[in-house]
């Protein structure tokens, strides 16, 4: 087992137990903080994959943006308790069907046979920013619309109505 | 390694499955959410490196994804806000306006 499989099992591990972690707690703001655990073993994850753009831009945004956004509205939301709680509802039913779905998904990724995979390019990040500012230009740009119209929305989501 | 990180996305997909199946509080869904469309970043990233690595086209879509889960993020949580402050609190089942 060379070092980069040993690595990305150990970061799997991290990002699984981190999920699930966040999934099963009761305390809301530990349930953010598992979140952020999560993003971080998946950004070691992209970095193993050979997306080295990815990974910087998963802790930027991810760990640095949106965790720290549910960490506000948590805080603006929580009405005055010291600990958050949130009730789980029917687990077992929802243990079961979570089973299903990712042992059949599971199963479908063990029974293709996939072909080794080509050595990745020497300039990924370089690379990538050719893609976005060439044949991607269109998604690229459609992209920084669609963030502009989501601020816009949530400016004027949570903006108080004049009386 | 793509079987690897396949099995390691399935897993992670079936776990936020469990949390958006099981949980009532909108914070708590859209923290399970954001573990589904991780998951699904990592199968656009692991097929990207195995095919075509250098056109780079699953990691333009990736890397979109993170953008669209960023806007979703943000519009979520104010939604979350405006629920508090009209109904109270952010538990899904006291919002039945249109419940007949």
């Amino acid at each position: 087992m060379s070092a980069q499989e040993l690595l990305f099992a150990g970061f799997g591990v991290v990002a699984i137990a981190g999920a699930l972690y966040s999934v099963v707690t009761r305390s809301l703001l530990r349930a953010i903080i598992g979140l952020g655990a999560f993003l971080t073993a998946v950004a070691g994850e992209f970095y193993l994959l050979a997306a080295d753009l990815l990974a910087v831009v998963q802790v930027f945004v991810y760990v640095g943006g949106v965790v720290v956004l549910m960490l506000f509205a948590l805080m603006l939301t929580a009405s005055g308790a010291r600990h958050p709680l949130a009730a789980i509802d029917r687990p077992r039913s929802g243990a079961v069907l979570a089973c299903v779905i990712g042992g059949g998904l599971v199963w479908a990724s063990w029974t293709v046979d996939f072909a080794e995979a080509p050595p990745a390019p020497d300039d990924a990040v370089g690379a990538l920013g050719r893609a976005l500012l060439g044949a991607q230009l269109g998604p690229f740009e459609v992209m920084g619309v669609i963030l502009l119209a989501s601020v816009v929305t949530a400016l004027s989501i949570v903006r108080r109505e004049r009386p | 390694m793509t079987t690897a990180a396949l099995t390691l996305s399935s897993i992670l997909f079936a776990v936020g499955v469990f949390g958006v199946l099981t949980r009532r509080n909108a914070i708590s869904l859209l923290v399970s959410v954001e573990i589904m469309m991780n998951a699904a970043n990592i199968n656009l990233v692991a097929f990207s490196r195995l095919h075509h690595p250098e056109a780079m086209t699953g990691q333009t879509f990736a890397l979109l994804g993170i953008g669209i889960a960023a806007c979703e993020a943000a519009v979520g949580l104010a939604l979350i806000l405006a629920v508090r402050r009209r109904f109270g609190g952010t538990d899904v089942h006291i919002i039945d306006l249109l419940r007949g």
